[in-house]
């Protein structure tokens, strides 16, 4: 899977390649993320303003963006603004004529995670000096997983930094593919015991053998058929109580066939009557008339 | 195999004499695996190398170790020559010297086929070292789906499905490959540095807690 133009190798775009000043001058878009130097002395930027720099192109997910929030630009969990982020990645879609669902996606998982996380950490604050056992438990969790997340980022650059030294190490193609060597006679025979082999083999057949579905009635039922049922009932007998014939019979069947009398109703073909709501119904033939007539010729 | 395998550790450095040094090995032994490694492409391990060797009678595995370990010392990791013999992959393997880089690169794509993204190698990390592991599991600590990084590397044989969970849902379980030893000059899937290598220090864990309102920060 290839990267589409403008996202080279990243999970998270929000700008193009341009380097835009969003919102407040609050948060700042950027590509490339400059180099931070640790944090501008307090009074030397204006006091109620502070630009954070964020290339989401460089965040692997949330933990990722967290821990370089917190830990590179010191941010409290509590300061990250995400509805500056929301806002400016809005701005930034209304400008482009295309929508990357990819990134688009990518995005909501990643600041929706990050709202999670910190309405977890916001929550609780309020009650100070009250233990709320499942904030404190939610956020050692969010801690650990901060730093299993943090580890294997320092696994994988310690294994980019091995794979970029073994650039010049090349190896040739094999020259011919390996033989396929069967393992010789006499290793072979003799290695298992007859009756293992015996329960491997039943195992192979049992795993290969179709399910028993002898518990499962096969139903064959078709509206059509219906209609034929109940048209042939009103010829022998002019008419029936729908109980009495379709009441033993399967749900499907029962359903079916009162959807075949109600377009027999429909049509005007038969009469029903009910005495009370879920009682018996009475099926009789329109022209009795007819088929009393059909019945004695 | 290669535990089990009587020659030291180090394979670069001419090797250390040993008490139980097997005889001088005969030099057709020799120049057998030395066609063999040149011919084979994959690393070949102790096993394969004896089977191949054993066309008249059973050779001895001493004897195929020693022949080894002439041909280490014939084409030590960073000699001299060309190319170089490493143990990698669970095996002995013919690679070119890495000093050669340059001229290399000039001519063939120097492993640029090998390139991964930052994505794509967190999940090889995570592969590398929880294996066998699942797709839910590289997820739950990356924190975002990870399919598509995990396509690019099955793709590129640096890790293969290894089996499925004995659970309920029967999870793929995924796990690294030969190559992929190879393209990190591994001998095996022990010789990864200790993950706790890669903790974070008591000082940024301290500052993590703190600004997580863990602890009270002071003043």
């Amino acid at each position: 899977m290839g990267n589409p133009p403008g996202r080279p190798g990243g999970s998270f775009c929000l700008l193009g390649p341009r380097h835009v000043v969003y919102g407040l001058d609050y948060v700042r878009f950027a590509t490339p993320a400059p180099p931070q130097p640790a944090r501008p002395p307090r009074g030397a930027a204006p006091p109620l303003m502070r630009v954070l720099d964020l290339d989401l192109d460089v965040y692997q997910g949330p933990f990722d963006l967290l821990f370089t929030l917190i830990l590179r630009e010191e941010v409290d969990i509590f300061e990250v603004p995400i509805v500056e982020v929301i806002l400016a990645y809005v701005e930034e879609l209304a400008a482009t004529d295309a929508v990357d669902w990819e990134a688009l996606t990518e995005f909501l998982v990643l600041i929706s995670s990050l709202l999670e996380l910190k309405s977890r950490v916001l929550l609780p604050g309020e009650e100070v000096g009250i233990e709320d056992a499942d904030a404190e438990l939610s956020k050692d969790v969010l801690l650990e997983r901060l730093l299993t997340y943090r580890r294997y980022k320092m696994a994988a650059a310690s294994l980019a930094e091995v794979r970029e030294r073994q650039r010049g190490r090349l190896v040739r193609e094999p020259a011919r593919a390996p033989r396929r060597v069967l393992a010789p006679d006499e290793e072979i025979r003799g290695s298992q015991a007859p009756a293992s082999l015996t329960r491997a083999l039943g195992r192979l057949l049992e795993s290969h053998r179709l399910p028993d579905t002898s518990h499962v009635a096969v139903l064959r039922i078709g509206l059509n058929r219906q209609i034929a049922a109940i048209r042939r009932l009103l010829r022998e007998r002019g008419s029936f109580s729908f109980e009495e014939e379709f009441g033993t019979e399967e749900p499907m069947v029962q359903a079916v066939s009162l959807l075949a009398l109600l377009g027999l109703v429909s049509r005007g073909d038969v009469k029903v009557a009910q005495s009370s709501h879920f009682g018996d119904i009475t099926v009789k033939h329109v022209d009795i008339q007819r088929v009393a007539l059909r019945g004695t010729a | 195999m290669i535990d089990a395998d009587p020659l030291g550790a180090d394979s670069s450095g001419p090797a250390a004499p040993t008490a139980e040094r097997a005889p001088q090995p005969a030099a057709h032994l020799t120049r057998e695996l030395e066609a063999l490694l040149f011919a084979a492409g994959r690393p070949l391990d102790l096993d394969s190398l004896r089977e191949a060797a054993s066309y008249h009678e059973p050779m001895e595995k001493a004897a195929v170790a020693a022949a080894l370990e002439v041909l280490e010392s014939r084409y030590p990791v960073g000699g001299d020559k060309g190319f170089e013999l490493a143990r990698v992959g669970g095996g002995w393997l013919f690679r070119t010297n890495a000093a050669c880089e340059l001229a290399l690169a000039r001519l063939f794509d120097a492993g640029e086929e090998l390139r991964l993204s930052p994505a794509a190698t967190e999940t090889l990390a995570i592969v590398a070292y929880l294996q066998p592991v699942s797709r839910p599991q590289i997820a739950e600590i990356r924190g975002v789906n990870s399919d598509s990084a995990l396509h690019t590397l099955l793709d590129r044989d640096l890790v293969r499905e290894v089996g499925r969970r004995d659970a309920p849902g029967a999870a793929v379980l995924y796990g690294t490959t030969t190559r992929f030893l190879v393209a990190f000059d591994l001998a095996d899937i022990g010789s990864l540095p200790p993950i706790e290598e890669f903790e974070v220090g008591d000082d940024q864990r301290e500052e993590l807690k703190r600004r997580l309102g863990l602890v009270v920060a002071p003043g």
